[in-house]
């Protein structure tokens, strides 16, 4: 292989993040019935890969159908119902909207 | 004169590929392997017009990265196979996300046409689509088709032909990504160019996008392909560039890359179609309130798999019976035709008996894929997945995991093909290696005999208990396996949850009897095999006239005292039954499997087993249904009217509740049978196999050996 995967959460660009950063959340906490903006994805690439497929691309909208505790969620993202694992969760960042 | 040519299917899951392959081909279809991988590859013919065709379906992929096995076969088909036509079947319902893998396709320059099917679920949402324009964006015929209504199908089949027909005009990349990515492009396009040739099939922008995205088969190919030194070049080029963007923009490179495929698509959309908004709650959503509710999501998935079962187990046992009594009727009749010999015993107890044993099951298997695809065509077994995922996930395993596992209580070898549905390797080979843990229904007949022997009046906690301690043992496993052998972390769970859907007879029909189908070759020609081999194990070398003691001298004896009047008609009887039955042990003691009960009862002697228990078990490895009908043979050979309660008695008075419970546990842990080994070897490997056989026989082995030394302590 040539590079590892995981360069990608180590180099999160600080200066985007900072910016915004006070009303930046992971999925994992996110309310539900609410709207979020997508700010960042940060897996390795072969599950960003996946998730970008899947239609969670930074500045797409999305919004939280049902958080079932600390287990999966389920969410809206460009027309699709998909479920998602606490683990990917906590690498998707997203902001709210309105 | 007679063109032929082929047409492959690409689309995402749930776009209603499978329907319009059945569409085009009707049932007459075949199911395989790709080679070296697990994943089914569905081929079948068509005659249409001047046009022989060959349809290939490949698997349902949203993407053409190398996420996943069915996304690696589906590219490597496109370009190494290069059909002639590709058909891209896109839920027109939810164009943006199918479009991305048409737009993949699309950058892949293959001759294309799209299928925009569910076309009345547009209709209904009154979504204006301007086909032709669309059509133009993405440089291939567009087609209206509903797969459940059998519509467009001819349509289907002309745009195809005509774009067979056409000479490909001179393409060029539809997708500028930007100038930042388009310079990174650049640089590589530049450091390849004059290395076209030895990486001929693929275009080398293709190849720079992929570099860029980090795609780890194009790496491993390169460095097959390419020599050291480009290679070292290129590595060092490929993370400055990938550096230099996440620098410039704050994003990795595959993320931008998708941004701008999604934008296309985006534009195409806006231009394309006028969309009626249609915000309000579907009714997907209103049945997901219900089906996957925080409280009420897990009792009523706990209750559709009781269903599942009683329909299977209980209305299965009826066709069941009516088979068994067919076979019973059948061998009785061939008894009559044939004279007796070595080939009337072959066919009988041989050939029909074991034959048989597996036959009468496909009711119950039928059933069993007939409730398992409407769950799937319908769209809940996502949703059970994803109820299951947080139990799973405590073992270290993936949601979908749960659905094999489930159906390794009804039969091990389908469940084994289920775990083709698990991405992840790692999550697939620990889930077939837990799998025998969950009792399969061949177990149950040796439950239901050594609990109503050992514990009459307590039997249905007793096999219970036994079901629990698999599923104990299952967890375990999983959870050893995972520290040991499989180590990571359990595939991140992601899952389309999609529109729930009424399945089609026609789609069920044909889901169920391609398994069905692989069933009967699989299981039924090793069960033939083993019949044969089990059926010679107990018949040679025969004993003619090597018995011990001489039973002619003991029988004319009886007979004279008979007819003298000495002894009563009672009397008589049983003694002519018991020399019976000791002629018939002494037989099978002198034949092979008497031998290898004899030889391997040291092994088993610490376990409590003696020589017909270590038989009796060992001959569970044909099929753990062969258990008790070799104890059946080795207790009461001679069939009388009240042989049944013979055995089960002369079964009680040698062993004790602990050597029955012992031999329930033996029979659960160790593998199901070979039948499912041979499945395994095709699904896994033969490493993992022979790991499977060796582990799970030291597992039975040494609890067993646990379970009879530390109760002998209390008896």
């Amino acid at each position: 292989m040539l590079m590892s995967g995981n360069d990608n959460l180590k180099n999160i660009n600080d200066s985007t993040l900072n910016q915004i950063s006070d009303k930046i959340i992971s999925l994992a906490n996110a309310g539900r019935n609410k709207r979020y903006r997508i700010e960042k994805i940060s897996g390795c690439s072969s599950l960003n890969m996946r998730l970008l497929s899947l239609g969670f691309i930074p500045g797409e909208y999305i919004k939280v159908i049902d958080q079932y505790g600390k287990g999966p969620l389920t969410a809206y993202v460009k027309g699709n119902k998909v479920a998602l694992g606490r683990g990917v969760a906590g690498k998707i960042f997203i902001s709210e909207v309105d | 004169m007679v063109k032929e040519f082929t047409i492959a299917l690409v689309g995402s899951p749930n776009s209603g590929k499978t329907t319009i392959f059945n569409d085009l081909t009707g049932s007459r279809q075949h199911v395989g392997n790709y080679p070296g991988v697990t994943v089914e590859q569905k081929t079948g013919r068509k005659k249409y017009k001047d046009y022989l065709i060959n349809l290939v379906d490949l698997p349902g992929t949203y993407s053409l990265t190398a996420y996943s096995m069915e996304e690696l076969v589906t590219r490597d088909y496109i370009i190494s196979r290069k059909p002639e036509v590709v058909i891209n079947v896109v839920d027109s319902s939810n164009l943006e996300r199918n479009l991305y893998l048409t737009e993949q396709l699309l950058e892949l320059d293959v001759p294309m046409v799209i299928a925009f099917n569910m076309a009345d679920i547009l209709e209904k949402n009154k979504d204006k689509v301007n086909i032709e324009l669309l059509s133009l964006f993405f440089r291939a015929p567009i087609v209206p088709t509903i797969g459940n209504k059998n519509k467009g199908i001819n349509d289907l089949l002309d745009a195809a032909i005509k774009v067979f027909e056409t000479i490909p005009d001179r393409k060029r990349p539809v997708i500028k990504y930007g100038e930042e990515i388009e310079n990174e492009i650049l640089r590589i396009e530049n450091l390849l160019k004059n290395k076209s040739d030895s990486l001929k099939p693929f275009n080398i922008r293709w190849i720079s996008l992929k570099l860029l995205e980090q795609d780890i088969e194009v790496l491993k190919y390169l460095g097959k392909t390419l020599d050291a030194k480009t290679i070292i070049n290129l590595q060092d080029l490929i993370k400055y560039s990938i550096s230099h963007l996440k620098n410039v923009t704050g994003y990795s490179p595959e993320i931008l890359i998708a941004q701008s495929r999604y934008g296309f698509i985006n534009g195409a959309i806006r231009e394309a179609i006028v969309k009626e908004d249609s915000s309000g709650i579907s009714i997907s959503d209103k049945v997901d309130k219900i089906l996957i509710n925080r409280i009420f999501g897990l009792p009523i998935f706990i209750l559709i798999m009781w269903i599942l079962f009683q329909i299977v187990f209980k209305l299965g046992d009826y066709p069941v019976n009516w088979l068994n009594t067919g076979l019973n009727k059948f061998a009785e009749i061939l008894s009559k035709v044939i004279p007796a010999g070595l080939l009337k015993s072959l066919l009988i107890d041989g050939i029909i008996g074991g034959v048989g044993g597996i036959l009468v099951f496909i009711p119950k298997i039928m059933l069993l894929f007939i409730v398992i695809a409407i769950l799937e065509d319908s769209g809940y077994m996502a949703r059970a997945a994803f109820i299951m995922d947080r139990l799973m996930h405590k073992i270290g395993l993936h949601g979908k995991s749960f659905v094999p596992l489930l159906i390794g209580f009804g039969c091990t070898i389908p469940a084994y093909m289920c775990g083709r549905t698990l991405e992840n390797k790692n999550d697939r080979l620990i889930t077939m290696h837990i799998n025998t843990f969950m009792s399969c229904g061949g177990r149950l007949p040796i439950y239901i005999l050594f609990a109503g022997i050992f514990f009459p009046g307590n039997s249905g906690n007793i096999i219970f208990s036994i079901y629990l301690i698999g599923m104990a043992a299952a967890v375990l496993v999983a959870k050893f396996l995972r520290l040991t052998r499989f180590k990571g972390e359990a595939e991140p769970f992601v899952m389309e949850l999609p529109p729930y859907r009424t399945p089609t007879f026609k789609g069920v029909f044909i889901h169920m009897w391609e398994r069905t189908w692989l069933y009967i070759k699989k299981a039924g020609t090793i069960i033939l095999a083993i019949s044969i081999i089990m059926w010679i194990l107990f018949t040679f070398p025969r004993i003619g006239d090597n018995y011990a003691k001489n039973y002619n001298e003991q029988l004319n004896n009886l007979n004279s005292s008979y007819y003298a009047g000495a002894i009563s008609k009672d009397y008589y009887n049983n003694e002519i039954l018991k020399i019976d039955k000791e002629k018939a042990i002494e037989k099978i003691e002198y034949s092979a499997a008497g031998r290898i009960g004899h030889f391997i009862e040291p092994a088993f002697k610490p376990l409590g087993f003696d020589w017909k228990l270590s038989l009796a078990s060992v001959s569970g490895i044909a099929g753990k249904e062969v258990v008790v009908s070799t104890l059946g043979t080795l207790f009461s050979i001679v069939k009388t009217g009240n042989s049944q309660s013979d055995f089960k008695s002369s079964m009680a008075k040698q062993y004790n509740p602990l050597i029955g419970y012992n031999f329930m546990i033996f029979s659960l842990l160790y593998f199901p049978c070979i039948a499912s080994m041979a499945v395994f070897r095709k699904e896994a490997g033969t490493k993992e196999m022979l790991f499977q056989i060796g582990f799970t026989f030291s597992l039975a082995w040494i609890v067993s050996l646990i379970i009879y030394q530390a109760g002998r302590l209390f008896i």
